[in-house]
């Protein structure tokens, strides 16, 4: 064997499109829609609301095919039934059930009747949920992000499998406040009084993602710092004032399964050691027709909320985004007002038309906090803000 | 190290002229090597090269007609010895390699100047063989044997390095018949007595032929020399007679040489990337390194180096493979008819062996790479006695991870690396060796700050290996194997933790060989192997953490295996391999012992129609007791592994083979065509949201899983000449059914449905053309059926978004996977005045940049889209150089 010596020079590697991702879109799916899903919890001391909907293809962009016209109700297993009423609100159909202060020593379960269609839930017990212990935020100043966090734990040990989810409120103003308004059919600039300012407006939304947990390989029924929500320093729940009512519910070990599942077939694929996806059955089933399909996975339940509030400059890592169009007009600069407001812009502080007045003109969206919001302040909102 | 320097002159044609010009007598005086080279080439019309001849000077006063006399005589003085191999004239220091000079030699009649036989060759022994022109007497002659046929044996090694060859055919020409060396270069060849010739190949080395003339059973010890342009060369010239003469079937063997010059990423010589570019061989994805053989999953190869069995053969999570090329000698894999002494895995038996280490001095190489740094060194300890062969292998691979796609998640990741492998090997006489063999590999990564993990594998095994006569031959081996990851996540302190699995057996095999009669050599012998597998012990990390501490019991088991096959030769035409081995197998631990045997059979035969075209047939069934748990589609490093027991039954498999084998346009090209039909049982599957880790009742959440895999392989070979390679196009389907109860179909509803390894049209090209010989092309083309991929086919809000519903297991299909590599091979020059050889590759992986999907993922976006995306981990040119120097 002759002697070698191996060197490997790095070549000039342009390595900078290593690797990529880009759409896949597959041709020839054969599109499973149409299935029925039914999503709502049985909650002792809440008002049970139940919505059923369709899936619909995976292209399609269209909102939740929400059902309307189903025969809900919850049945006790010694026969009692509560009855569902229809609410629409919007696009929105829920099923709305008065179910506080059922027995909570009673099993329930879900019916619903779509047509000649009828569907059943198992019968479930109802399970105390354990006080939210706390909700608090980190900050990653590195990343920019600031993540919401539970922490609960049930010194009893009952509890094991725990779901959550939230509403969420936020206060936010726009960038700049507008003390006038330009009215373009009079070519007139009035002032705005405080009761109609553009400056306060409020948001609402939910949490979207699976919240579950486990706590069954740990020594103590606790569940520390679960992460909830992340924000980024764009996003505009964190701007000002932000707040989370959390309600959190006992679930059990098959309930903890399915939406562990949906959450994995959702959010964890794609990665080089990620799972095959599969799907899990639910625990509610059509009588009618026992091969059909059908989504959801009902539980019951007494669930315990918690509300908090955040301060945007507590979490400090807010920033307005860069991208307000500003004009300052006088006599040096005599800008048609109505060819501003035809660009987009509104005016926020005025002494006078040019020549003589000044005026500041900025971007409607920087101005208008409609435009991101609206002025419905929540009844439970902190402050005097109008 | 010592240098050597390398004269060559490459003008072969010229001298034949020369010869018959030139009148009366040559005188030279004080000239040195070079000039004498010249010398030689100008008057008798024959290159020489002559080693180690840095400062000697020679003289030369003869006449033509017995100018290699004078020659001979005159390098003999200056302690150098003159051979003729192959048509070259080689001039080797007789210090280094010559023990004594036979006997016979100063008897031979130098005035014999026929064309071809003007040079004598000097032999290192009486019994070692390597010149062309000499008749080795075989048995002695005074007392012939009495049958007609006797039987030949002894080793083959390497001129340089004393290393002995395996896979070397040691050919009669006529009547024909082949052998072939083992592992050990021994080789054992029954022959008519008589003047006989006998043809030797190996891989990379110069062909050479040999008379005989044959008296009684006897010892042929032969030499054989590396080919000089041994450098991208695809010489396949012992393989293809292989192919031909063996009647075992579904075997590919590749040399290291020829590893080392396939365009690769980063142009890191891989081992195990090669057995990819092999008909019936499937990735499983683009840097991961599981691999599929013939519709098996990737847990159903047993990959054994130097004996040891390796549960994670890859570092770098598949990037690359965890053995040093430096060390490695050779890898064979067995995917059809697998020799009645492997068992274990259902699938494939993948060998890789490491080289024994120059005998005659020390040698090394060392090595910086894009990625690893490593260092080999070998030789003799005691000469004749004890060599050692070492490797080392560290990386500092940490950028490539910050090129990672973001979405990969792998981004902040640190990765490191090594590996280590020690071979030694003690002649205690001439019928007994000792080996020993050791190896380490080890990975560590975090992929982000909280979560790291960490792989190694560690073998160490002793081999004593005995002639017991002409006609016998033992090798015994006992070793320790290890497998183990660690990982933990210490993101959240009140979660933290560590988790561990580890796998160790120790091993027992005896073999033996005897061949009974000419046409029967039959093969026996007994495995046991014991396995120590800790499923896994989870602690909490750290003071706040609150995790309870849990050790799943650890499992146990044994194994015997008894084995027993004869390869009896009917006829030169006709020949079988029948085979079968006795798998007995329980767990030990209690309240899981189950007890579980059956036979194996392995029975191949082949016939040949003629020189040139060969069928062959083959059946063998396989068992398996250890299964490796994993839902992922590629090997995860955490992928755990569990024994057969009360409640998991072992797998078992068969496959029926056939195929057709043929040279044509004049043995240059070879063509082989081989179909095959697989059945498995027992490999595990497992129901929706099973949990695979840290489950001590793991029996219930898996199912069984039955296979059928069916294909049909098409080889086309030319394995020489300056276009030379390989083609390789497949076609094969593989089906996998849960074999469960009716009414209670986990998946598909109990149909069949095609394993993501089902890749059914395979298209694989491996070409070089040399334009000069300083100047090559090597090409590597590699087009597949895109896998099969579970895809959303619908949506359906819940819980506040949207979430998918997946189709039936398998039901789509990634795009199709195509990659062409090239490389370009230089050797900037042969000139006689540098002592170094220098060669540069400059390759591009990938080089059309198609950006082949390795995975698909979906995302919602902007609450109520939903795209899907692939992943590509090689989505551009990769181009690369690799600079060698030999000296």
């Amino acid at each position: 064997m002759k002697t070698y010596s191996n060197i490997i020079l790095p070549s000039l590697f342009m390595l900078l499109l290593w690797g990529c991702v880009k759409p896949f879109n597959p041709e020839g799916i054969e599109i499973i829609d149409n299935m029925y899903v039914i999503e709502g919890d049985i909650i002792q001391n809440d008002t049970t609301r139940v919505t059923v909907s369709r899936s619909i293809s995976v292209n399609d962009e269209s909102k939740i095919n929400y059902i309307s016209g189903a025969l809900v109700w919850v049945e006790s297993e010694t026969g009692t039934k509560y009855t569902a009423k229809q609410v629409s609100s919007g696009e929105t159909i829920t099923y709305v059930i008065n179910t506080v202060g059922i027995n909570p020593n009673l099993k329930y379960r879900l019916h619903v009747n779509i047509g000649q269609r009828k569907y059943v839930s198992a019968l479930l017990p109802v399970l105390q949920a354990p006080p939210v212990g706390s909700v608090g935020y980190n900050v990653d100043t590195v990343k920019q992000s600031v993540t919401f966090h539970v922490s609960s734990n049930d010194p009893s040990g009952n509890t094991r499998y725990y779901r959550w989810f939230f509403t969420e409120d936020w206060e936010f103003h726009a960038q700049f406040q507008a003390f006038f308004e330009y009215i373009p059919a009079t070519d007139e600039v009035i002032p705005i009084p405080e009761s109609k300012n553009r400056y306060y407006c409020w948001g609402k939304g939910r949490s979207s993602s699976i919240l579950v947990a486990s706590t069954t390989g740990l020594t103590e029924d606790r569940v520390h710092e679960k992460p909830l929500v992340s924000m980024g320093s764009g996003d505009r729940r964190i701007s000002y004032l932000y707040s989370m009512e959390l309600n959190q519910m006992a679930i059990s070990e098959e309930a903890f399964k399915y939406w562990d599942n949906i959450q994995k077939n959702s959010d964890q694929l794609g990665g080089i050691f990620s799972p095959q996806p599969s799907e899990m059955d639910g625990n509610i089933i059509c009588i009618t027709n026992k091969s059909e399909k059908v989504i959801g996975y009902i539980s019951a339940g007494i669930v315990s909320k918690k509300r908090i509030f955040a301060r945007g400059e507590d979490i400090g890592i807010y920033k307005y985004p860069n991208n307000c169009d500003v004009e300052f007009v006088n006599m040096d600069n005599p800008m048609n007002f109505h060819s501003l407001w035809e660009r987009g812009l509104e005016v926020t502080t005025y002494t006078g038309h040019p020549p003589f007045g000044e005026s500041y003109w900025a971007s409607r969206y920087c101005v208008d906090c409609r435009l991101q919001g609206t002025k419905n302040k929540p009844a439970f909102w902190p402050n005097n803000h109008i | 190290m010592k240098k050597t320097i390398i004269i060559f002159i490459a003008l072969l044609a010229t001298g034949l002229t020369a010869n018959a010009q030139t009148p009366a007598r040559i005188t030279v005086k004080g000239i040195n090597a070079d000039s004498l080279s010249k010398v030689i080439l100008k008057e008798g019309g024959r290159e020489l090269l002559i080693k180690d001849a840095s400062e000697t000077l020679f003289n030369l006063d003869c006449s033509r007609q017995n100018i290699w006399t004078s020659l001979e005589s005159e390098l003999e003085s200056k302690g150098f010895r003159l051979l003729d191999i192959n048509n070259n004239l080689v001039a080797v220091s007789s210090k280094e390699l010559l023990t004594k000079l036979p006997d016979r030699y100063f008897d031979y009649n130098p005035g014999d100047t026929t064309d071809l036989e003007y040079v004598k060759a000097v032999t290192f022994d009486d019994n070692t063989a390597k010149s062309e022109n000499k008749v080795y007497k075989i048995g002695d002659p005074d007392m012939p044997s009495k049958g007609s046929r006797v039987l030949m044996s002894g080793y083959v090694r390497n001129l340089d390095s004393g290393e002995p060859l395996p896979g070397v055919s040691v050919m009669l020409e006529e009547p024909f018949a082949v052998a072939t060396t083992d592992a050990f270069g021994l080789y054992r060849l029954t022959l008519p007595k008589g003047a006989r010739s006998i043809v030797v190949k190996g891989y990379g080395m110069e062909d050479a032929k040999l008379m005989l003339d044959v008296f009684g059973d006897g010892m042929l010890d032969i030499v054989m020399k590396d080919k000089v342009y041994a450098l991208s060369g695809v010489v396949l010239t012992a393989e293809s007679n292989l192919k031909m003469r063996s009647t075992q079937m579904g075997i590919e063997k590749v040399r290291i040489d020829r590893i080392k010059h396939v365009p690769s990423a980063f142009g890191e010589a891989d081992v195990l990337k090669i057995v990819l570019t092999l008909p019936g061989v499937k990735s499983v994805g683009e840097s991961s390194g599981g691999f599929n053989v013939r519709g098996g999953a990737a847990d159903q190869n047993l990959i054994l180096f130097n004996e040891g069995t390796i549960y994670n053969p890859t570092h770098l999570f598949g990037l690359f493979s965890a053995f040093n090329p430096d060390v490695v000698n050779d890898i064979e894999l067995y995917k059809s008819t697998i020799p009645a002494k492997f068992g274990g895995r259902i699938s494939s038996v993948l060998e890789i062996n490491s080289r024994n280490g120059n005998s005659n001095k020390i040698t090394g190489s060392a090595g910086i790479g894009l990625l690893t740094g490593k260092f080999h060194l070998e030789g003799p300890i005691a000469k004749g006695k004890t060599n050692f062969i070492a490797g080392l292998r560290t990386t500092y691979s940490n950028w490539i991870l910050g090129l990672l796609p973001p979405s990969s998640g792998y981004r902040d990741g640190k990765a490191s690396f090594s590996d280590m492998t020690l071979g030694l090997s003690h002649k205690i006489n001439e019928d007994n060796t000792l080996y020993f063999y050791g190896y380490y590999s080890g990975d560590k990564f975090s992929f982000s700050r909280d979560t790291t993990y960490g792989y190694r594998n560690i073998n160490a095994s002793l081999k004593w290996r005995k002639i017991i006569d002409d006609r016998r031959n033992m090798v015994m081996s006992a070793g320790f194997d290890q497998y183990g990851f660690n990982t933990a996540d210490r993101g959240n302190p009140v979660n933290a933790y560590e988790m561990d699995f580890r796998i160790r057996q120790l091993f027992y095999k005896a073999n033996f060989n005897w061949m009974v009669h000419e046409k029967h050599s039959v093969n026996y012998g007994v495995n046991t192997l014991l396995l120590d597998l800790s499923p896994g012990n989870l602690v909490p990390a750290g003071s706040e953490s609150i995790v309870v501490e849990k050790r799943i019991p650890v499992e146990r088991g044994a194994e015997l295996s008894f084995y027993a096959s004869d390869t009896w030769t009917l006829s030169d035409a006709l020949s079988v391999d029948l085979g079968v081995r006795y798998n007995l197998y329980s767990a030990l631990t209690r309240d899981s012992v189950k007890p579980y045997h059956g036979p194996e059979f392995r029975v191949s035969a082949r016939y040949a129609a003629n020189d040139d075209l060969a069928f062959k047939g083959g059946f063998s069934s396989m068992r398996q007791n250890i299964h490796m748990l994993s839902n992922t589609s590629s090997i995860s490093p955490t992928d755990i592994w569990k024994l057969s027991d009360r409640n998991i039954v072992p797998q078992t498999g068969w496959q029926a083979a056939a195929g057709l084998y043929q040279n044509i346009m004049r043995k240059k090209v070879e063509l082989s065509l081989e179909a095959y039909y697989k059945e498995m049982y027992n490999y595990l599957d497992y129901k929706s949201g099973a949990i695979l880790n840290m489950n001590e009742n793991i029996h219930n959440d898996v199912l069984k899983t039955q296979g059928r895999a069916y294909g049909i392989e098409i080889m086309v070979r030319k394995p020489l000449g300056k276009l030379n390679g390989w083609m390789a196009y497949t076609y094969s389907k593989t089906m996998l059914r849960e074999s469960g109860k009716k009414d209670s179909y986990n998946i598909n509803d109990g149909n069949w449905y095609p394993a993501s390894y089902d890749k059914p049209h395979d298209l694989k090209i491996v070409a070089n053309y040399k334009f000069t010989q300083r100047f090559s092309v090597s090409v590597n083309v590699d087009y597949a059926t895109g896998r099969p991929v579970t895809i959303p086919v619908s949506k359906y809000n819940y819980g506040g978004g949207f979430r998918l519903y997946y189709s039936e297991r398998n039901a789509y299909r990634i795009p199709d996977y195509f990659r062409a590599d090239i490389a370009i091979n230089i050797e900037p020059s042969h000139n006689l005045t540098l002592w170094t050889h220098s060669t540069i590759t400059i390759g591009v992986y990938n080089v059309t940049g198609r950006q082949n999907a390795f995975s698909v993922f979906y995302t919602t976006e902007n609450g109520n889209k939903v795209q899907g995306y692939q992943l590509s981990i090689f989505g551009s040119p990769i181009p690369y150089i690799n600079y060698n120097i030999k000296f």
